[in-house]
């Protein structure tokens, strides 16, 4: 049971980890949004290939603002309701470069490995 | 900035559990829901469909707000309160049980209050002045005279001022009476005349006006006089304008200068006013010791380096004046020390040591009672652990369990004692004054909480500890509760035991206690109080100047006294047997054919002065020779009575009546003649060894201070309206007080210790009940664990009566033991308050025995009634439970 566990733990680590990434990025190349206007563009973006509760958005972004880096300002929506508009920080500007350099490595190292088990 | 504030106000939010945090989360949830399904609704669905839709594509709604309320830190004070309500309804499950631990823990912490607020009062409130510690009295002691704490001369209280150095300031005092005229009625007021600086010697500060100037105690300077605060507000009504009003003092003028604090503990001498001590240069008798010295020690100097400095100035002076002060030497008490003794501290420390051992007993019992109940939830708890609760977490909340339970019972306990307390002062307050200042102060209500807070923890944490042990399959099987319960079952029983013996101690300590006040009660104290009646009459030297008219006014009274209607004896002295404390000066006194001792130890013995109908009113027998008579008139020659005591010290071998002695203060240097022996009376009510005494006869030494003592036939306050007109038609202006029967005088003696020994009784009585609950309760714990294999066991024949005798049997075991610890340990440690006994032996074997008895008894009860349930078992249904 404990194996399994870990396994478990591991996904939802990478899992959260993709996510928080995404709500960067989204956040960087849109500008402000709140939680519906992010959850639409992700959806969009990975052109129905994800499947994601809604809700666990919100569990990223308050991580993202617990780590500041996003900052969260009330408004209005399309909908005159109240919503909380998100936006990137510096330093989240700094973390997302960060990131998308690792994931550049990694993705190219994987992509040669691949080839090459291929050629072989 | 701003940005700043806001993060620093959502932080300090935070602190107290957000719930706008909450609040708005849900707003955001909303919309985003409102969104979706807007969306949906545009695609084509129904309003319904669409909010459905948007529900499932959002997810988990609940586990999201969870989530985020555990992401934004649960806060501590959260959890609290999460605990407290839980663990309310975990008390609220059970409320038989509940009560009971309540009830326990109330009565052991009840009973510690309230003995702290008496020590308290007794300790540290009881001297209030500043650095009560450094405040001391210095006495005379002469060994040869029984080493009594004495009074000094006028003489010798200025020579001590001038050659000790031990001391920043010095004072004396003296105690006189004065007829008060000039405002009102006449009155008799106590006075205390005291060297000017006594006030400062104290460090108190006046409530009104001020005190003495440094030059006041001189002679030829117009006199003056501070007030009680009670006397002021009692004579004059609390009227600022009484300052500088003039009163008379035995006919002299006085100024009012001042009034004194209220705290009437602050003062350290009790008397209606002062007046400053004018010392008369020509009063050269150095015999007259009538003077009391304080001081203030200096800075850095200890008590002991004191007493051998001042015991070195009078070894000086003795040799100055082989005379007079020959054996005479000095010794210096710390305030503290002589209000509290040596057997006031012996006291304190016992009465401390049993309440704290109601309070284990108390503590063993919630313990063992704790225990059971977490055995009982082992498998919940097990549960719980199982399914991943963090043990640390699971045993905070157990803790604030006990938290609850702790506040409750100190609560409770607090109420217990205020009501104690509040029925201990409606019946001794009269005549225990220090119970006035017995108030449930900071210091009494911080050691109550701490108590609380530590009886409940300590008896919990056992229980906790045990039981969220992770030791989980064992707990979760089905017979899993008998090996836990065999392990606490154990426990219960030692705790049980210890109880049993701290009891034990506890009942053989107030027993023995009790015994010494009932002997104290019936002590011969060598004259017969019952139907006594006692009245005081001072003479004030204006109206009474003459020898004649004393003479006139005692023969007077007395004579219209005995008139009246259930009167049997009338008789006078000047200081009163036993309740006068010590009953009569003590005098030096040369007798006839002896040489004092070459070693300088002197012949001494106590003097009274009394009419002749003294002895028979005061039921003192006559053993040898003649009494008084009316022949013994004042131009006939000088003869005084002697006691038994006396005769047996002087005259040990020969007839004591016909000799004569001469007594050191006397005006006329005269030599007397004993004309007859009486009995001996007691001087103390611990010490059986009476004092030498010489009776003079009051014709021949009128004084203007005498006492009546009245022998009634029937309730001697009965008498006093009829005594009051007798004197008042002699003599309007002349107030007769204290009046009081001697029954009275002694109960008022003895009260502060029968208010002791009642705490006492109850504490013994508390220990009691607590074990009985103990024995019970591990009884009945035992049989409910025991419960199938009592059932097997009649199912197999055992009849009722077998069953019985096995549960009992293992009560009793138990009690034994711990009556047999119990016993020993009492043996060793009783002898620790032996000085406290009277009449009574630290071993005395019948107390041990009847305790040691009773204990089994109240044992075998307390394990008879579980005893009977257990053979009442059914054993078709024992079997099959569970």
């Amino acid at each position: 049971m404990s194996k399994g566990r870990n396994a478990e733990a591991q996904k939802s680590e990478v899992l959260q980890g993709t996510l928080d990434l995404m709500v960067l990025k989204v956040l960087d190349a849109l500008g402000p949004q709140h939680g519906y206007g992010i959850a639409r563009r992700i959806e969009q973006v990975s052109e129905q290939v994800l499947q994601l509760n809604e809700g666990t958005v919100y569990t990223s972004l308050l991580r993202l603002q617990q780590r500041k880096w996003i900052a969260s300002e009330w408004g209005t929506s399309e909908n005159n309701r109240k919503a909380k508009y998100y936006s990137i920080t510096k330093s989240g500007r700094k973390q997302l470069a960060r990131e998308t350099e690792n994931w550049e490595q990694i993705a190219g190292v994987i992509g040669r490995l691949l080839r090459l088990e291929g050629q072989e | 900035m701003t940005h700043y504030l806001r993060a620093l106000m959502a932080r300090l939010r935070g602190l107290f559990g957000d719930r706008r945090a909450n609040r708005e989360f849900d707003d955001e949830i909303e919309t985003h829901l409102r969104l979706l399904t807007d969306r949906y609704v545009r695609q084509g669905m129904t309003e319904e469909e669409a909010a459905r839709a948007a529900r499932r594509q959002f997810g988990n709604i609940t586990l999201l707000q969870e989530t985020h309320h555990e992401m934004c830190g649960i806060t501590l004070i959260e959890t609290f309160t999460q605990d407290l309500r839980y663990g309310a309804r975990t008390l609220l499950k059970t409320p038989g049980f509940t009560l009971i631990i309540v009830i326990t823990l109330a009565l052991g912490i009840g009973i510690n209050t309230t003995v702290f607020t008496y020590v308290n009062a007794v300790l540290f409130r009881g001297l209030t002045f500043v650095e009560p510690e450094r405040v001391a009295f210095v006495w005379a002691i002469n060994p040869a005279r029984g080493g009594r704490q004495e009074l000094v001369s006028q003489r010798e209280f200025e020579e001590w001022r001038e050659q000790s150095q031990s001391f920043e300031t010095m004072t004396g005092v003296i105690e006189r009476a004065r007829a008060l005229t000039g405002v009102g009625e006449p009155e008799r007021v106590s006075s205390a005349v005291v060297s000017a600086n006594y006030f400062q010697t104290l460090g108190v500060r006046p409530y009104k006006g001020r005190w003495f100037l440094p030059n006041e105690d001189r002679p030829n300077v117009p006199r003056v006089a501070v007030l009680n605060y009670n006397f002021w507000l009692r004579r004059f009504g609390a009227d600022p304008a009484a300052l500088q009003q003039t009163i008379l003092l035995d006919g002299e003028r006085y100024t009012i200068v001042g009034v004194a604090p209220q705290e009437e503990s602050q003062l350290l001498i009790k008397a209606d006013l002062w007046e400053p001590l004018i010392l008369d240069p020509k009063q050269a008798d150095r015999n007259l010791r009538n003077v009391l010295v304080i001081g203030r020690l200096k800075r850095g100097i200890t008590v002991e380096q004191a007493n051998a400095e001042m015991a070195s100035v009078a070894g000086r002076i003795a040799r100055q004046y082989p005379a007079t002060n020959a054996g005479w030497s000095a010794r210096v008490r710390t305030a503290p020390d002589q209000y509290l003794g040596a057997e006031g501290r012996i006291a304190v420390a016992m009465l401390i040591s049993m309440v704290l051992c109601v309070l284990l007993i108390a503590c063993f019992n919630v313990g063992g009672m704790q225990l059971a109940r977490a055995l009982a939830r082992q498998k919940e708890i097990a549960i719980r652990l199982a399914l991943g609760a963090g043990r640390l977490r699971l045993i905070r909340q157990l803790l604030t369990e006990n938290l609850l339970i702790a506040l409750l019972g100190g609560a409770a306990g607090l109420l217990l004692a205020l009501w104690v307390m509040s029925f201990l002062h409606a019946r001794y307050a009269a005549t225990s004054p220090f119970l006035n200042q017995a108030k449930v102060d900071g210091r009494v209500l911080a050691a109550t909480i701490a108590i609380a807070l530590l009886s409940a923890i300590l008896s919990g944490l056992a229980p906790i500890w045990r039981t969220t042990k992770p030791d989980l399959c064992a707990a979760l099987k089905e017979g899993g509760r008998s090996l836990a319960g065999a392990f606490g079952a154990r426990i219960r029983s030692a705790l049980v035991t210890a109880e049993i013996s701290l009891a034990l101690i506890l009942l053989i300590v107030a027993g023995l206690m009790i015994r010494s006040i009932l002997a104290m009660r019936t002590i011969e104290p060598g004259f017969d109080p019952n139907n006594l009646l006692t009245a005081r009459i001072t003479l004030p030297e204006r109206d009474y100047s003459g020898e004649q008219q004393r003479r006139d006014f005692f023969a007077r009274a007395i004579a219209q006294i005995s008139a009246q209607p259930g009167i049997k004896f009338v008789g006078a002295i000047d200081a009163l047997p036993l309740v006068g404390g010590g009953g009569g000066p003590t005098r030096s006194i040369v007798v006839e054919g002896q040489l004092p001792d070459p070693s300088g130890r002197q012949h001494w013995a106590r003097v009274n002065i009394v009419t002749p109908d003294y002895f028979k009113a005061s039921g003192i027998p006559l053993l040898l020779g003649r009494p008084f008579s009316a022949q013994d008139s004042t131009d006939g020659h000088p003869v005084a009575l002697i006691s038994q005591a006396m005769a047996q010290r002087y005259w040990l071998n020969e007839y004591p009546v016909g000799k004569r002695v001469k007594i050191q203060d006397a005006p006329n240097d005269a030599w007397i003649s004993v004309i007859g022996i009486v009995g001996d009376i007691r001087d103390d009510y611990v010490d059986a060894s009476p004092a030498p005494r010489i009776y003079l006869l009051y014709a021949q030494r009128p004084a203007h201070d005498m006492s009546l003592v009245i022998r009634t036939e029937a309730d001697p306050l009965s008498v006093v309206p009829g005594v009051r007109n007798a004197v008042r038609m002699i003599d309007r202006n002349l107030p007769v007080y204290e009046v009081r029967s001697m029954r009275q005088y002694l109960f008022n003696d003895l009260s502060t210790t029968y208010l002791f020994v009642e705490l006492l009784g109850a504490f013994a009585l508390a220990a009691l009940l607590l074990s009985a609950v103990g024995i019970y309760g591990v009884v009945a714990y035992a049989v409910s664990q025991r419960a199938r294999e009592i059932g097997i066991r009649m199912a197999l024949g055992a009849q009722a009566g077998d069953v019985l005798r096995m549960v009992v049997s293992q009560g009793m075991s138990l009690t034994l033991i711990g009556v047999t610890l119990g016993l020993a340990a009492a043996l060793a440690l009783t002898r620790v308050i032996k000085s406290l006994l009277f009449n009574v032996s630290a071993t005395d074997p019948a107390t041990f025995a009847l305790i040691a008895l009773l204990l089994v008894s109240v044992a075998l009860i307390a394990s008879y009634i579980p005893a009977r349930r257990a053979a009442k078992i059914d054993p078709l249904l024992a079997i099959h439970d569970e």
